[in-house]
């Protein structure tokens, strides 16, 4: 294995299991599309930050992009509760217009010969992200990328492991929480603003689209096997892995885009663990059958 | 940026242009309209992506970008996904919005795949095929139109042959069953109509803004009326319009790209119909709510006058009033002036008057606050000392015909709770 | 001065704008078991998330122990619905009980000893100790309910506040939570139960709240189950309110004047 194909797989391995941990709280709570609305309205702000700023003071304006995710969630439910719009299509209207706009600012501010490549916000480009090394005193001490979801990671497992309680029951049963005092609101929207500050991180990595396949399909994976949520988290850890790595290998094998792969070999994973489940369901219940009538 | 108004009306390229896309926007509102009703509408969200791997596995059966080829390779991914979401959400225990996220994660990362892997071929034909990415609307061709069209008439052909059902289907599947309507067969139509309106959809706007076009006319036409057909044509013409602005603005700018233009008028029609529509559009509750209050006021003033000569206060004066009630002075002098001007009560030396008309009406709302508060407490056991609160604001809502109810009801009392007369 | 459990004071709520509770004034007894009885709609579920601070109130208060919500929520235990759950929950038994024990204040709370030692009573006292690792949707209705009450019963509160339990059980598990909730009266501990069946309204409370959107009556059963009251509860009459109720919404109308006062 090269330095190159170290650094790539670190990235993508760091992205996936910061997805994968935020995604089983998405799956449960089934919000998964709020995720997704998030994670294509960050793109106006990400623009912006390209266009008004380079090297490491973007990071900032790239947090402030990540706002822009936690307010976008906070205007669909505003359409929504407020407005009395239906709640899918005022997901489905917010975040494509959001969307929309972050296309407009790439055309307006980029002209034709763009810095930020148009096919760049959908896939990302996880294959060029160790150009972008950092070295400090003659030493590589990772990618800009690198440095940009570790934090990110570090932050969602200090998250998870200290507010595990409290995340397992507001996921469970939201007015128990609330009957317990715990402020239900005020911890989904600080929930929804680390699934904004990832796909702003990863954006450059991963794309708008491919983060939401990373956000739900392991959890979803691992949801169908497991009994209990720390046995999910852990699958879900498991099998974000073996996508990236497998997506990574297949990429190289077929010379594709990266990141696209990854998520394809994602789905297939769910895709097998379905008919698995399936077709062990389907036997379990003739052995019962045949049980009941052989009695 | 160039501005370049001339080109807009002197080229029939631009008429073609214009022509296809407002067709495929009316077209989307119209189909999007029966998503949006049975509350799946993030369904076209997941099939807009799915597209893609059709697309790029009918180019490689094919070789060349054969738009009925195209066609037929989206209208299968597309049945594949919507099948795939629906048996997830049957026979798993995940929910449909984990199954949506998935199916279109899933097929748009395959057809990206697929893309990459066409690319890096050397298939000469190959070039354009990424537009489907974003749309680009400048490449539509006759030979598109002449497929638009054709799936058009289809399409509403269906929805006008099947119209009863689908309106059963959409508003009570549990009645349409009932009655023997084949649920799964309209669901799987509204299915096929809806995958293919997406499949010539996406050349304008491309998959990943699609679904916009599928789901804000209809939800921006839900508000104006409460009739199916209406909102039908309604919302035909949000897209319509939407989609000509678009491409108007795409036209005249010329680096920008006609899809994103077209989502932002959708976004723009609907916020503003969220605002403006009559009945459940902010404004109208708003005025409806500062209506109420102005009444209420008004009402309560009245009655106060009515209470003051009640217990005796003949002349009565502005203090006489704030003593008795808490107004606000401001909102107080306007309501008297209106009063005056209503000629339900005259001035004379700062001492005020009910005239016939102001006393019949003060009497009205005194009344209504008494019999209220002598029904609360004979037909629904309330306390003496817990009626007048709810009195307070339903005597400024009783109508006629409800007090009609009430008197008849009470049998015309005399007297309310706390022996107080009721004036008739 | 008598002591009482819950004071609900004049409390009105409204769902958009529809008034669902209308001015209800009661207090309850401590150490009863209390059945809160009335139609669909009439308001009860309304009533118990009003008590337990879950939605907000149009007007009034409500005091547990004569102290606000926040200063006693320990003291006070929820058994939601068990529909309104996703009993497909990655979860055990033995989770969901353990869920009783988290503390509002304490950021990374480790269950202790103690906790653990209660959790296990709780689980024993509702007969579900050799399902204890099973996933929760693997149960039958009647444990999950029980599944529930042991979670209530683990919180060690001493007011319990249970949405129909009895709604979709087996006779064994409807006399197993009889039977629990006997003893825990008996040990001093105020239950509060919504409930619709009136059949078996008068084996299974001491005291009742008739409720049809306003307060139709309260006390002790014997007293409060008569023909006029259940007449009142679930006979018509309520065209009137009801049409009031429409009138309220259409005309946007603040459901209580703010700030004024009668002189």
């Amino acid at each position: 294995m090269s330095l190159a194909d170290f650094l790539i797989l670190s990235t993508a391995l760091l992205i996936g299991w910061s997805c994968a941990l935020l995604g089983c709280f998405l799956v449960l709570q089934k919000v998964v599309m709020i995720g997704d609305a998030i994670s294509h309205s960050v793109l106006p702000g990400i623009v912006l930050a390209f266009v008004f700023s380079s090297g490491f003071d973007s990071v900032f304006i790239l947090l402030g992009a990540a706002v822009f995710g936690v307010l976008t969630s906070m205007i669909i439910r505003f359409f929504s509760s407020k407005l009395k719009l239906q709640e899918d299509a005022s997901i489905g209207i917010t975040f494509t217009w959001l969307f929309g706009l972050g296309i407009i600012f790439i055309a307006a501010f980029t002209g034709s010969n763009a810095d930020i490549d148009k096919e760049c916000v959908l896939f990302g480009e996880l294959g060029t992200t160790f150009l972008d090394k950092i070295i400090i005193k003659g030493y590589l001490i990772g990618t800009r990328s690198i440095w940009l979801i570790l934090p990110v990671l570090l932050l969602i497992i200090a998250f998870i492991t200290f507010g595990f309680n409290k995340l397992k029951v507001i996921s469970f049963h939201a007015d128990y929480a609330q009957s317990k005092g715990i402020s239900v609101s005020k911890w989904h929207y600080a929930f929804m603003l680390l699934v904004s500050i990832t796909s702003v991180m990863s954006f450059e990595a991963v794309g708008a689209v491919l983060v939401v396949g990373l956000l739900a399909i392991p959890p979803a994976t691992a949801y169908l096997l497991v009994k209990r949520l720390q046995q999910m988290i852990f699958l879900s850890l498991i099998f974000s892995t073996t996508c990236c790595i497998l997506g990574y290998m297949l990429a190289n094998y077929w010379d594709v885009s990266m990141s696209p792969s990854i998520v394809m070999v994602c789905g297939f994973q769910f895709l097998i663990v379905l008919i698995v489940t399936q077709v062990r369901k389907r036997i379990f219940s003739k052995a019962a059958v045949n049980f009941v009538v052989k009695a | 940026m160039s501005w370049d108004f001339t080109y807009l009306f002197t080229e029939i390229l631009f008429y073609k242009v214009l022509f296809g896309v407002s067709l495929i926007g009316a077209l989307s509102g119209v189909v999007g309209t029966f998503s949006l009703l049975r509350k799946k509408s993030l369904i076209s969200d997941a099939i807009s992506h799915s597209v893609l791997p059709g697309i790029c596995v009918g180019f490689i059966y094919e070789g060349s970008k054969n738009p009925l080829v195209l066609l037929i390779g989206c209208l299968i991914a597309g049945l594949i996904s919507v099948w795939l979401i629906d048996f997830i959400v049957r026979r798993t225990k995940l929910s449909e919005d984990t199954a949506i996220a998935f199916a279109s994660t899933f097929f748009f990362a395959l057809g990206s795949v697929l893309l990459s892997y066409i690319v890096a071929g050397d298939n000469p034909e190959k070039v354009g095929l990424k537009d489907y990415l974003f749309g680009k609307a400048a490449t539509i061709s006759f030979e598109d139109i002449n497929i638009f069209m054709y799936c058009g008439v289809a399409i509403l052909v269906l929805i006008v042959a099947f119209y009863k059902q689908i309106k059963l289907v959409v508003f009570n599947v549990d009645f349409a069953a009932s009655i023997g309507i084949s649920i799964r067969l309209i669901e799987f139509m509204i299915a096929v109509i809806t995958v293919l309106t997406v499949a010539i959809g996406i050349q304008a706007v491309g998959v990943v803004l699609m679904s916009a076009l599928i789901i804000a006319p209809s939800a921006a036409a839900r508000y104006w009326t409460n009739n199916l057909v209406k909102v039908l044509l309604l919302a035909a013409l949000f897209g319509c319009l939407a989609s000509s602005l678009g491409v108007f603005t795409s036209g005249i700018f010329e680096d920008m790209p006609t899809g994103p233009w077209v989502v932002t008028y959708l976004f723009l029609f609907v916020f503003f119909t969220l605002l403006f529509a009559p009945r459940k559009g902010w404004f109208s509750v708003l005025k409806r709510k500062r209506k109420t209050k102005g009444r209420i006021e008004r009402e309560n003033v009245l009655k106060t006058f009515f209470q003051l000569e009640e217990s005796g206060v003949d002349n009565v004066r502005i203090q006489d009033l704030m003593q008795r009630r808490y107004f606000e002075s401001s909102v107080l002098g306007k309501i008297l002036n209106s009063l005056q001007k209503d000629d339900l009560l005259q001035k004379e030396n700062n001492v005020y008057h009910l005239t016939v008309e102001g006393k019949t009406e003060s009497s009205r709302i005194v009344r209504l606050h008494r019999l209220w508060e002598l029904y609360l407490t004979k037909r629904m056991n309330f306390k003496e000392d817990h009626i007048h609160g709810s009195a307070e604001s339903v005597e400024h809502l009783i109508t006629p015909e409800l007090e009609q109810e009430l008197l008849r009801d009470l049998d015309f009392p005399e007297s309310d709770p706390h022996n107080k007369n009721i004036p008739y | 001065m008598k002591n009482y459990s819950i004071e609900v004071h004049n409390v009105s709520v409204a769902y958009d704008r529809i008034p669902v509770l209308w001015d209800i004034d009661v207090d309850l007894p401590i150490g009863k078991i209390i059945g809160i009885v009335g139609p669909n709609g009439s308001g009860k579920s309304t009533l118990l998330k009003a008590i337990m601070g879950l939605i907000s109130l149009s007007s009034g208060s409500v005091k547990i122990f004569g102290q606000d919500l926040n200063e006693s929520r320990d003291k006070i235990a929820y058994v939601p619905q068990r529909e309104s759950v996703d009993w497909n929950f990655p979860a055990t038994v033995r989770d969901v009980v353990e869920m009783g024990r988290f503390q509002k204040g304490k950021l990374f709370h480790r269950l202790t000893a103690v906790d653990r030692e209660l959790v296990d009573y709780a689980i024993k006292k509702v007969k579900l100790k050799e399902f204890e690792n099973r996933q929760i949707g693997q149960l039958s209705g009647g444990q999950q309910q029980r599944v529930f009450l042991a979670r209530a019963l683990a919180q060690g509160a001493s007011i319990y506040i249970m949405d129909e339990p009895f709604v979709g059980v087996d006779v064994a598990t409807e006399n197993a939570i009889l039977e629990l909730l006997t003893e825990m009266k008996n040990e001093g501990k105020t239950l509060i139960i919504v409930h619709h069946d009136l059949q078996t309204v008068s084996d299974y409370f001491d005291y009742l709240v008739l409720l049809n959107t306003r307060l139709v009556a309260h006390g002790p059963t014997t007293e409060v189950l008569t023909r006029e009251n259940l007449q009142a509860t679930y006979g018509g009459q309520l065209n009137l309110v009801a049409q009031i109720q429409e009138l309220i919404k259409e005309n946007e109308m603040p459901l209580r004047e703010k700030g004024f006062e009668d002189k």
